[in-house]
């Protein structure tokens, strides 16, 4: 191997490693962002986390808010409705002469019942009348019995009404006497203070916590840049390097390791050759590759296919093993029945006769016996 | 039906002039802003009375039905409203819609609000916002006792909170509420 040649191999082989170092430069600057993302959503989440600690942990020593007895808030017992009734006394007066008329009524009836079977006594013909007049003036009475009821359960319902009232005042009374709202607003001052205490304890604490992460991200910040800088920096160099070999162009870097090793093992003996081997090979390989893969998809599709094709035929075998075993149950009631037309037919027919006759077996089935009863040979049990 | 009632009970009905129906009157809007309504509302002596006079007040002027929110705010009437430096302390304007905003927004709403209220009772110019959203830390909105002496002002707000909140067992309410972030 000639001298130049050697070292255009060496150069290749550096090319390659530094063009490795490249790619492997650039894959830690990216993965470095996306850890310093990470760790700033983490810091994030770490801070608001330790304000609600903050929060919750002061907040548990607020005293309990003040609050009124519960009796004053409930409803007060409510006055019973006012019947609707312009006059009141004359509905009463109404019930006293109904009352009077309904007594007057049951004497007068018995009257009628106990005279009214004396033949030699006429008074029957003048209560008769009578009777109906009372009748006529109970229709009053009995017309305003549901007001009058309605007037003497208010006034009750009033008297039980004003009772409760006064037991829910005397109970609310209690509930907010001069003691009690001097209780509560002094137990206010106190919340107060406890709730003053609590925003300000809070509000520090809170702060202290951001100060501290705002501390902690500028570390991470700092960091981050120092090390940007340096893989940066190293990016740099390792392509200044590469750029200053200038063996190959740029965009045949990828081949560098696969041109040396044609060169070296004396495949081709110009770069020109060795690169185009390099290509051609990478092309081979990348048709191999497809290949490979179109065979593995049509690999799929068959296997696709066959089970598909599987599949199908369970399902047309297991149609069929019901079609047969429908068609089986269907034999089986059609015998069932003609087993049974046979038994109604034997139990009306004797058609033993029918054995020994001429006919029997060359036309005649039995049926024409059946069907008619007229058949020379045939006999009824009757 | 009672058709049989003794003629006793119902001609002592009759004779009786102190009875209830007798001397019942319907009162409607009207008779709460007489002469009646007012000498009725003289007699009422306790916190207790008031609150009983005020429900009814609210049951028969007002379309609200709760008889919860109805109870809470006559309570703030009779304990708060009545014994305040508020221009409609007195009767009939602490029952008047026109001179009592705190009226008013019952009406409308038929609910008890607290921050409403308070914005309604406070002495500054604000805005509901100011005591409800606690972006506006609404606590410093309200009066505190600062030199031991519970003013006026505080007792009407802190009696506004503790009817608003009822039988509420949470710690903090608005406007006893701050968002930190």
């Amino acid at each position: 191997m000639d001298q130049n040649k050697k070292e255009l191999i060496d150069k290749l082989y550096q090319t390659a490693n530094l063009v490795t170092e490249s790619v492997k430069t650039s894959h830690q600057i990216e993965n470095l962002k996306k850890e310093d993302k990470i760790a700033n959503q983490s810091l994030v989440n770490s801070a608001n986390a330790r304000v609600g600690e903050i929060i919750s942990t002061n907040e548990a020593k607020i005293v309990n808010r003040p609050r009124l007895p519960e009796a004053c808030f409930v409803a007060p017992p409510k006055r019973p409705r006012v019947p609707d009734c312009d006059n009141e006394k004359k509905v009463m007066l109404t019930g006293v002469f109904g009352f009077l008329m309904y007594f007057a009524f049951i004497y007068l009836g018995a009257m009628m019942i106990l005279v009214g079977t004396d033949p030699n006594f006429a008074v029957p013909y003048k209560i008769i009348p009578m009777f109906f007049i009372f009748i006529a003036l109970m229709v009053p009475w009995l017309s305003t019995g549901a007001k009058r009821a309605e007037i003497l359960d208010y006034d009750k319902n009033c008297q039980a009404y004003e009772k409760s009232l006064q037991e829910w005042v005397n109970q609310l009374d209690e509930a907010v006497n001069e003691e009690v709202r001097k209780d509560l607003y002094n137990s206010f001052v106190e919340f107060d203070k406890s709730f003053l205490s609590f925003i300000n304890e809070t509000d520090v604490a809170i702060r202290d916590n951001y100060s501290a992460y705002n501390k902690r991200k500028q570390e991470l910040q700092l960091e981050y840049i120092k090390k940007y800088n340096e893989l940066v920096e190293h990016k740099k160099e390792t392509d200044k390097e590469l750029a200053s070999i200038d063996v190959l162009s740029p965009s045949y870097y990828y081949l560098a390791l696969d041109i040396a090793d044609i060169l070296k093992s004396g495949r081709a003996d110009t770069l020109k050759e060795a690169l185009n081997l390099a290509i051609d090979d990478v092309r081979k390989e990348n048709e191999a590759e497809e290949r490979r893969r179109e065979a593995q998809r049509q690999e799929d599709i068959l296997k696709r296919q066959a089970e598909e094709e599987r599949r199908h035929n369970a399902a047309m075998e297991r149609a069929a093993r019901e079609q047969n075993d429908e068609l089986r149950q269907q034999g089986d009631e059609l015998r069932r029945q003609g087993n049974e037309m046979r038994k109604q037919y034997n139990k009306k027919y004797d058609t033993s006769m029918c054995h020994r006759c001429y006919n029997f077996g060359r036309g005649c089935d039995g049926s024409f016996v059946r069907q008619t009863g007229t058949c020379g040979s045939f006999r009824t049990l009757r | 039906m009672k058709l049989f009632v003794s003629p006793k009970t119902l001609i002592s009905f009759i004779k009786d002039k102190e009875r209830y129906v007798i001397k019942e009157t319907k009162k409607d809007k009207e008779w709460y802003f007489s002469k009646e309504g007012a000498e009725a509302y003289s007699k009422q002596d306790t916190t207790g009375k008031r609150v009983a006079f005020f429900c009814e007040c609210l049951t028969n002027t007002t379309e609200v039905k709760n008889e919860g929110e109805i109870t809470k705010m006559a309570l703030l009437l009779a304990q708060g409203v009545v014994n305040s430096r508020l221009s409609y302390a007195s009767y009939p304007e602490i029952i008047d819609e026109n001179k009592n905003p705190l009226i008013l927004y019952f009406k409308k709403t038929g609910t008890f609000d607290t921050c409403t209220f308070l914005l309604l009772t406070s002495n500054e110019e604000g805005e509901l916002d100011d005591f409800s959203n606690p972006q506006k830390a609404p606590y410093k909105k309200l009066s505190y006792c600062t030199n031991g002496n519970i003013s006026e002002q505080y007792r009407l707000e802190r009696l506004i909170i503790a009817i608003g909140e009822g039988k509420n067992d949470q710690k903090l309410v608005a406007p006893y509420v701050h968002n930190f972030n």
